[in-house]
């Protein structure tokens, strides 16, 4: 970030006046909080309940079968892993582009993909027959089996969505260790001695660009290579090039689902409205509109190009997909994730909050409808005539399913519980830089004109989807 | 360097499904019962597979006896993370190591064939059955993966009482319990690798083909189609 | 309300329940499978002999630590020469069924579950005391049940029960096995078995024979048919089902059910249009093939004019539901082939029929397939003396028996004996045996026989296993599987040679059990008087070395050799040389029960003596005519509207003797359903179609008689106005693998029990078909 005017950086102990609504969550709770506590509560213990009995039992308790070896755990891994590209990867490209836009956003779709990816991870762990020899994927991993790619890329991303987590927190925790007077000593702890120095800025942002630059092809290979879990076996349907963008594109697309949802939630529960505002849901429904599209394109790519090859073996689960036993699925997919997309997010007067965050749910359950009809319908129709398979969930695995979301959005509620939910420093840097910067930018690459009325229309054109400036 | 490997001749074949029951007492197998056939989930090392062409009353239809093919390149093996199954380069026949496999089904899934089996439950075996267990093959436990090894701890026997008398394993010491008791003599087995092998010699016939040979998987499985032919 | 404290150790200790629950769980359960691997097991092998169908395959069992392990076919045993089927490489399973009798037991009133336990002796006694008791009553009151009397104990019983005054010896046969007894009979006027020289036919025509998957005799049938297939013999296979017979056949005709005979003699009529019926072998063979004028003067139609009159294409194509072209193509091939053979049902409770078997053997008879290499033969004898003929001298003083005179003896029916007692005509039966026979499960009116069988004061089972027919019994005095005894067996090998099994126990008693002969032998000694005169031996063990010692002096056969050392013996006696592996009775007895047993390898063809003892020593073919009469009624027509016709099936699986429990075979029913534990109907996809009705539904099939549940298996490989069920399932009483497992499409079927009998050719049973839930 180019520093040609003189910028100034907000320190800890800046008075926050109205940004207090953003530490207010961590210092204050009410009874709101530990009722929904409790309901998550109950929701994970059902799920750890689940759990328990699966591994006292045996992987029978689940509806999976020969041949549908893998299920909803299998579902929820991609699903989950999906989700978790909203956070790291959007703000990742967002800070990189510098869409000022994002000041608000970056902190909740950070934390999703930190929290969620924990899941995805547990998903795959749950569908172990024998949990207990977890570790032997680290004694005797092989490296040629995809699996292995993907315990590689996704501790990988892990680590890294947690740092780049953790670094724009930092400004932040000091602000609670110096403003707040709980939790005292865990906030003198992660702040690691934070005054807002210039010199620490500088190290911060070199840190922050570092692994902005870094995590964006983390995220790319972490997708591709679930999609490659698949896409390496020779089983009709799964064995196909267009796997990974496949699924990095609908993991982004599920992800800002997800993330819309999260930060309609947050702003209602935090009243948060005056940071959170429509022009976000606005500017996120748009980038979910291009994503719907992009989404389609993959989908319409994939299903053309496999029915108008029409070999035997992929056509019986092409059929199954479109006119078989999983039909009703993929309909349903195709309603959730395109049809309710356009109808919706097509049109600018549709494209509020409210609209968004419709949409956004359909968008949830389309895309983890979209993992099923991508999991179960290859492995239920195999190659050979031995056995046909139908899958149907289990209570253990809904119960499952109930418990991760539950626990993750309990991890979630506890974040903003500890953390302000949305970057307080980022926030008042804006305030403070944010205009500067614009014009400094365009001053940058304005090309000198003689017109002096072409100026206005360089502005408009030089300014990416939502470029700065008009909160 | 054995290559072993397995020729059924389907004009002798007869579907009567002795092979089935002669691994699934050899190899342990734990029995089913009404609960786990009614979801799919009975452990079979053979399987029968009715093939059927063409419409009524045209109608073609062969059985086959389908156990693990034992490929030279098993997709099984690729895509296990923790080398619980392995390919054996002297032998050519693909093991699984029970007591290393995670459970994770991967194998299941990739094997082009569905031989692999999955224990959904621990083995429901009542106890009077415990003494009949073949003290040469482990158990499973619930959890793992298994799938027909051509009897290898046959050949590991064999071997050691050929070791014994100082010689090489001769011809026919070393069968599976399905060949072994193949009432028809439908199921051939011996060494591809030799030339001049019983085996290898119906391998070559015009009769021979192996299942979903496309995939390059080159199985060790062969099936001599029903007809008249060499 | 939570507090943050409590909140996080509730938290704490949910991750270390996640955390730690599998790994306590999971390493438990390696120990458990660390303590059942045996390290160096002492190994032993012991022969023994398959009891579970008529075959009597040669076992080899592998004993680890003196506990049987695996078994495997004996390899010198000519029968199954090391191979095994399916029933018999699972057959441990039995050995070890959790659910086995555990000793003797007596029906009690007020005792749990309705019996109790019962000392061997007091047993004994008591039904020696009662035997004695009625035999004293006067003639007829005793009875046996018994599978089919190949081994001694099923002979002792029937021995009992002819000293006991008494003719009631049922055997309990299927339909196929009793057409064909049936057919030799009035055909050939003698007894014994056929057997079809499958393997050296070079044209096999089977009329809905079931050969591969129902014929209860698996060994003799499938070895045969393997080598005739290897040497390039051609197979057309006629059946309104496929099945795996037919998907074997280079030709399948569908026709409908319950027309085999009217096929079969639609076949001999092209033949003898064409010219290809065998003339010498007709004229010098049969008799009633050629018209005739008697003495008086009046001219008699024979079979042949008969069956031009009546057998036309056309009309058999009509009947059959097959076109007239397939007819006549199947009819030339067959006349056409050098050693052309058919064969009929082999099993089947449903479609056997006496008419025909009795078609069939015309139909084999008109190409001169009869007692010739490829043909039909009539297997051979054992030179062993019958012990439950009629009439027969006490035994002499060594102990021997002279061999009776075989003769017709009447034969008789479950469904008759239950008649009989039902109708309460003549001498009521007091005393009933059930020995090796479930008929309560196996008859199509088991539930007349159940009624039957509660009216006989005393019923005794010998079942080592909980069998419906067990259930209406009295007391249980259960006999040792063949596995844990001396055991021995008599039947004959593919080629119809004479095989005789004999072995000690292979593995200890998993139950406090006898074997029967034992027990029969003990109970006439306590009978006492004319009786047990009649039983002079001391114990099983004797009558054997008896056995032996008739063998031995018989001057014929050898005990087992490997299969090259046999075509050596036989090619040396056809020489007129012989030399026995023995050169003594304790020779003989040793290698007897070292090799498995004896067998007379040599078959003579052109035994016309033996084949047709009557006076010209010829078939008589006219027998085909009286059953046939009302059978060239079109048959009935199934459709999806009017109603499905029922085609029941046997899977040679399920048809295990005494039943029993045994999950491998459960699991692996059909080659072709898919899936075990149910019973499937198999329908045809357009079928299917206009029922509405999905692969793998499940379905009810409904007769006026009643009806079952079945999962629906679409199949192009069966006729569209049929469906086919399977039996095997559906016993009321078993043990965990077998009680309530399935349904019984016997139920289908009329109950009542003059409708049980053969001898008339069905109309096929209309069904309706209808997916539930």
């Amino acid at each position: 970030m180019s520093h040609s005017h003189n910028r100034r950086m907000p320190k800890p102990t800046d008075p926050l006046g109205p940004d207090w609504a953003l530490v207010r969550p961590t210092v204050e709770s009410d009874s709101r909080f530990w009722i929904v506590v409790a309901c998550l509560l109950a929701g994970v213990s059902l799920g750890v309940s689940a759990y328990v009995y699966q591994v006292r039992t045996g992987l029978g308790v689940t509806g999976m079968n020969r041949p549908v070896y893998w299920g909803m755990y299998i579902i929820n891994f991609v699903f989950f892993i999906g989700i978790s590209h909203a956070g790291t990867l959007i703000s990742a490209i967002l800070r990189l582009a510098g869409a000022e836009w994002r000041r608000a956003i970056t902190r909740s779709a950070e934390v999703i993909t930190v929290m969620v990816i924990v899941f995805g991870v547990g998903n795959v762990i749950f569908d172990l027959g024998r949990p207990d020899r977890l570790l032997y994927v680290l004694k005797h991993g092989r490296l040629q089996s995809p699996l292995l790619w993907d315990v590689c890329s996704i501790s990988v991303y892990l680590c890294c969505s947690t740092i780049y987590l953790y670094l724009p927190l930092i400004p932040d925790i000091a602000i609670l260790r110096d403003q707040t007077n709980k939790r005292k000593w865990l906030y003198r702890m992660l702040a690691l001695g934070w005054q807002g120095t210039e010199r620490q800025y500088e190290r911060l942002e070199k840190a922050m660009g570092f692994m902005m630059v870094l995590v964006i092809p983390v995220a790319v290979s972490v997708h591709t290579v679930v999609s490659f879990v698949f896409a390496m076996t020779v089983q009709p349907m799964w064995h196909a090039a267009i796997f990974g963008p496949y699924f990095v594109v609908g993991a982004i697309f599920s992800g800002i689902a997800a993330l819309i949802i999260a930060m309609a939630i947050i702003r209602w529960a935090y009243h948060l409205e005056g940071y959170l505002k429509n022009i976000h849901f606005d500017y996120l429904g748009q980038l979910l509109l291009v994503m719907t599209l992009l989404w389609f394109y993959f989908t319409f790519s994939e299903y053309l190009t496999t029915w108008y090859g029409g070999e035997p073996v992929q056509l019986t689960v092409w059929w199954a997909k479109i006119n078989g036993e999983y039909s009703g699925y993929f309909w349903t997919m195709v309603v959730c994730c395109f049809i309710v997309p356009m109808a919706i997010l097509s049109r600018s007067k549709t494209r509020t909050v409210a609209g968004t965050v419709v949409v956004s749910i359909f968008i949830t359950i389309g895309m983890w409808l979209e993992r099923f009809i991508i999991v179960i319908p290859t492995i239920a129709n195999p190659r050979l005539p031995i056995d046909r398979g139908l899958y149907h969930p289990t209570w253990v695995e809904w119960s499952m399913l109930v418990g991760c979301f539950s626990f993750f959005i309990l991890l979630y509620v506890l974040f903003t519980r500890f953390f302000p939910i949305v970057s307080i420093w980022e926030i008042q840097e804006g305030r403070m830089n944010a205009k500067q910067d614009m014009l400094d930018r365009i001053d940058a690459y304005k090309v000198e004109s003689p017109e002096p009325e072409a100026d206005s229309g360089a502005l408009a054109a030089a300014l990416p989807a939502g470029g700065g400036g008009r909160q | 360097m054995a290559r072993w490997g397995m020729v059924i001749d389907l004009n002798r074949c007869t579907a009567c499904q002795g092979c089935v029951t002669a691994c699934h007492e050899e190899n342990n197998v734990p029995p089913s019962n009404p609960k786990l056939g009614a979801q799919s989930r009975s452990i079979r090392w053979i399987n029968m597979m009715p093939v059927y062409e063409d419409e009524y009353p045209h109608t073609k239809m062969s059985v086959l006896p389908v156990m693990c093919q034992q490929c030279e390149h098993p997709p099984c093996i690729k895509v296990c993370p923790v080398g619980a199954t392995f390919f054996s380069e002297s032998e050519g026949i693909v093991g699984q190591v029970y007591s290393r496999c995670i459970g994770c089904r991967y194998c299941t899934n990739a094997c082009p064939y569905t031989v692999r089996q999955f224990n959904w439950f621990p083995p429901d075996v009542p106890e009077t059955y415990e003494q009949g267990i073949n003290p040469d093959v482990s158990v499973r436990y619930k959890g793992v993966v298994e799938k027909c090894t051509f009897c290898n701890h046959r050949l590991m026997k064999a071997r050691d009482a050929a070791a014994f008398e100082g010689r090489d394993l001769r011809p026919g010491e070393y069968v599976p319990a399905c060949v072994e008791t193949c009432p028809t003599d439908a199921m051939v087995f011996g060494d591809l690798a030799d030339p001049d092998s019983e085996v290898s010699k119906l391998s070559r016939s015009s009769r021979a083909s192996r299942l979903l040979e496309d995939l390059g998987t080159e199985p060790k499985v062969y099936y001599l189609r029903v007809g008249s032919g060499k | 309300m939570l507090n943050r404290r409590q909140f996080l150790l509730g938290l704490g200790s949910g991750a270390m329940l996640v955390g730690f629950g599998p790994v306590v769980g999971c390493s438990r359960d390696d120990e458990r499978i660390a303590s059942t691997l045996i390290l160096e097991p002492t190994e032993a092998w012991a022969n023994s002999i398959c009891q579970l169908c008529p075959s009597a395959c040669g076992l080899r069992v592998r004993l680890a630590n003196g506990h049987p392990v695996t078994v495997t076919g004996n390899p010198l045993h000519p029968v199954n020469r090391g191979g095994l089927c399916a029933r018999g490489a699972a057959s441990l399973q039995l050995y070890y069924d959790p659910d086995r009798l555990a000793g003797p037991i007596r029906k009690v009133a007020d005792a749990v579950g309705g019996w109790a336990p019962i000392g061997w002796d007091e047993g004994i006694a008591e039904v020696a005391v009662r035997l004695k008791r009625v035999i004293a009553g006067g003639p007829g009151r005793v009875a046996v049940i018994r599978g089919d009397g190949q081994d001694i104990s099923s002979q002792l019983l029937g021995r009992l029960v002819r000293s006991a005054g008494s003719d009631w010896i049922v055997d309990s046969q299927t339909p196929a096995d009793r057409a064909a007894d049936e057919t030799l009979r009035a055909m050939h006027g003698t007894e014994g078995r056929f057997v079809y020289d499958i393997a050296n036919a070079d044209f096999l025509l089977s009329i809905d024979s079931g050969l591969l998957e129902s014929a209860s005799a698996t060994m003799t049938l499938h070895r045969g048919f393997a080598d005739m297939r290897s040497s390039g013999g051609s197979f057309v296979h006629a059946g309104p089902r496929m099945g795996v017979t037919g998907s074997k056949a280079d030709e399948w005709v569908p026709i409908r059910p319950s027309t085999v005979g009217t096929l079969a003699l639609g076949i001999a009529h092209m033949l003898i249009k064409e010219g290809y019926e065998q003339t010498t072998f007709l004229s010098a063979k049969t008799k009633g093939y050629y018209d005739w004028t008697d003495q008086l003067g009046m001219h008699h139609d024979g079979v042949r004019s008969w069956l031009l009159r009546e057998f036309s294409p056309r009309r058999v194509a009509e009947v059959t539901g097959v076109s007239l072209e397939q007819i006549i193509r199947t009819a030339r091939e067959f006349g056409a082939a050098q050693r052309p053979l058919a064969i009929g049902p082999t099993e089947g409770p449903a479609s056997a029929g006496l008419f025909d078997a009795m078609a069939v053997h015309t139909l084999n008879a008109v190409v001169g397939s009869i007692d010739v290499p490829g043909g039909v033969l009539l297997a051979g004898s054992n030179p062993l003396p019958i012990l439950d003929g009629p009439v027969e001298p006490p035994p002499d003083a060594e102990g021997t028996v002279r061999a009776d005179r075989r003769t017709l003896v009447e034969r008789r029916t479950v469904e008759e004996l239950a008649t009989w007692v039902l109708e309460g005509r003549g001498p009521t039966i007091e005393v009933l045996f059930v020995h090796d026979a479930d008929p309560v499960f196996s008859s199509t009116a088991g539930d007349k026989v159940a009624e039957a069988l509660a009216k006989i004061p005393v019923v005794v089972s010998t079942s080592p296993v909980v069998t419906d027919t067990l259930q209406a019994a009295n007391l249980v005095l259960p006999g040792s599987l063949w596995i844990e005894r001396h055991c021995d067996a008599s039947v004959a090998d593919e080629h119809g040679r004479p095989v005789v099994s004999v072995s000690a126990a292979a593995a200890p008693r998993r139950a406090d059990t006898r074997n029967i002969a034992d027990v029969v032998i003990a109970l006439a000694g306590q009978i006492g008087g004319g009786v047990a005169e009649r039983f002079g031996w001391k114990s099983y063990d004797e009558l054997v070395s008896a056995q032996s010692n008739a063998l031995y002096s018989s001057g014929v056969g050898d005990t087992f050799a490997a299969a090259e050392r046999s075509e050596w013996t036989q090619l040396l006696e056809r020489s007129g040389w012989r030399s026995p592996a023995y050169d003594s009775v304790t020779r003989l007895e040793k290698q007897l029960h070292s090799t498995g047993g004896w067998w007379d390898s040599s078959h003579a063809h052109g035994e016309w003596r033996r084949l047709a003892p009557g006076g010209d020593h010829r078939i008589d073919l006219a027998a085909v005519r009286v059953p046939a009469r009302p059978t060239l009624s079109p048959a009935t027509a199934g459709s999806h509207d009017r109603g499905l016709l029922l085609y029941v099936t046997t899977e040679q699986t399920l048809s295990v003797r005494p039943g029993g429990s045994l999950p491998y075979l459960q699991d692996i029913a059909s080659p072709l359903a898919e899936m075990g534990w149910t019973n499937t109907a198999e329908l045809n996809p357009e079928t299917a179609h206009h029922l509405d009705i999905e692969h793998g539904g499940r379905v009810l099939v409904s007769s006026e008689h009643g009806e079952v549940e079945a999962r629906a298996v679409l199949s192009p490989a069966i006729r569209p106005d049929v469906v086919a069920l399977h039996t095997g399932g559906g016993r009321v009483y078993g043990g965990r693998y077998d009680a309530g497992v399935g349904s019984k499409p016997l139920e289908l079927l009329s109950g009542r029990l003059q409708d049980s009998g053969f001898a008339l050719p069905r109309d096929p049973t209309l069904v309706r078909v209808k997916q539930t839930a």
